[in-house]
C-alpha cells in the first residue's frame, strides 16, 4: 500500500507542479503568478471539500491544528528563503541548503523522534535522494 | 550576512516541520481526507486574502481563462498528492516517504525536456539517475522492512503470549 501511495504521490505532486512552468512558457507568469498561486489552492480545497465532505464530517480541532501548523511551516520556509537572499546569502547556498536541510531534518526528526529503524537500503536512498536534489537546486 | 544566515537557518526549520507536521497528524491519528481539505483550505484563504488586498477583486475576472484552466487542472493534482501522501504515512516511514514526495521534482524536469525540448545537460541526467537509483533503495528499504515486520509476527505467534506485544 505505501508503495502504491507514494507513486501516486510522486506522479501527482510532479503534475502538480509542472503548471507553472506551462505558464511561464505561456509568457503569463510575470502578470499572473499570484492569481495562479491562488487559484491552485482554490482548486485543491474544492476536490478536497467534495472528497471529504461528502462523508458528512468536519475536521476537528486537532486535525485544523496540524494543518495550520503545516500551511505557517510553508510560509515561513518561504519567507525565510526570501530574507536569506535579501540579505546577502548567495542564491546558490541558500537554494541548495534549504531543500537539502529541510529533508535533513524531517529524517532526523523520523529515527530521533518517531523511532523509525531505516535499513542500509534506506541511509543510501535517502543520502542519494538529498544529493540530487542538492545537485538540482544549483 | 550574519541575518541571512539566520533568515536561512529559518527556512530549513520551516520547510523541515511540513514534513514533521505531516507526520504528527498521522502519529496523532489525524484523518487523511481531513488534514488535506484544512490544509488547503488554510493555503487557499491565505494566498485569496493577500492576492485581493494588494491587486482587488478584480484580479481574478482579469486572469487569462488558460491559466485558471491550468491552475485548476494542477491544483486538482497537488490535492491528490497530499491526500495519498498522508495516507501512505499509515503503512511507512516519513523519513523515507517525504524523500519520496521531494523527488517529485523529476517528474516536471522530465516533462519539460520531453515538451519543451530543453536542453539535456550532464547535470540534469545525472540528477535524474540519481533519483531513480534512490527510488529503487526506498522500494527496497520498504521490502526489508517488511521482511521484518512479518518475521517478528512469525516470531510471535510461536511464543504463546507475545502477540499483544507485537501489534
Amino acid at each position: 500500500m505505501w508503495v502504491r501511495m507514494m507513486l501516486i504521490c510522486f506522479l501527482t505532486n510532479g503534475l502538480g507542479a509542472f503548471g507553472l512552468r506551462i505558464v511561464t512558457g505561456l509568457g503569463l507568469m510575470e502578470a499572473h503568478k499570484y492569481s495562479y498561486i491562488a487559484l491552485w489552492y482554490c482548486s485543491g480545497f474544492l476536490l478536497a471539500a467534495v472528497i471529504f465532505f461528502s462523508q458528512r464530517a468536519f475536521p476537528n480541532v486537532r486535525e485544523n491544528w496540524v494543518s495550520m501548523g503545516m500551511a505557517m511551516s510553508s510560509v515561513v520556509g518561504q519567507i525565510g528563503k526570501a530574507y536569506a537572499l535579501q540579505y546577502g546569502v548567495p542564491g546558490y547556498v541558500v537554494f541548495q541548503v534549504a531543500p537539502g536541510g529541510g529533508l535533513f531534518l524531517v529524517v532526523l526528526a523520523g529515527v530521533l523522534f518517531f523511532s523509525e529503524r531505516i535499513s542500509n537500503y534506506g541511509v543510501a536512498g535517502i543520502i542519494l535522494g538529498i544529493t540530487a536534489l542538492v545537485m538540482l537546486a544549483i | 550576512m550574519g541575518k541571512g544566515y539566520l533568515a536561512l537557518a529559518v527556512a530549513v526549520l520551516g520547510l523541515g516541520f511540513i514534513g514533521i507536521f505531516h507526520k504528527l497528524g498521522d502519529h496523532r491519528k489525524c484523518r487523511p481526507a481531513a488534514i488535506n481539505v484544512a490544509v488547503f483550505f488554510w493555503a487557499a484563504a491565505m494566498t485569496s486574502a493577500y492576492v485581493v488586498s494588494q491587486r482587488g477583486l478584480q484580479v481574478f475576472s482579469s486572469t487569462p481563462s488558460i491559466l485558471a484552466l491550468i491552475s485548476g487542472v494542477c491544483g486538482l493534482f497537488a490535492s491528490v498528492a497530499i491526500l495519498s501522501f498522508q495516507s501512505g504515512l499509515r503503512f511507512g516511514k516519513i523519513a523515507t516517504s517525504w524523500v519520496v514526495i521531494n523527488l517529485s521534482t523529476a517528474v516536471p524536469t522530465v516533462l519539460s525536456l520531453a515538451i519543451y525540448k530543453e536542453e539535456i545537460s550532464l547535470k540534469k541526467t545525472a540528477v535524474l539517475i540519481l533519483i531513480a537509483i534512490s527510488m529503487l533503495l526506498l522500494w527496497k528499504d520498504k521490502q526489508v522492512e517488511e521482511r521484518r515486520r512479518k518475521a517478528l509476527e512469525s516470531s510471535a505467534r510461536n511464543v504463546p503470549g507475545a502477540t499483544s506485544e507485537v501489534t
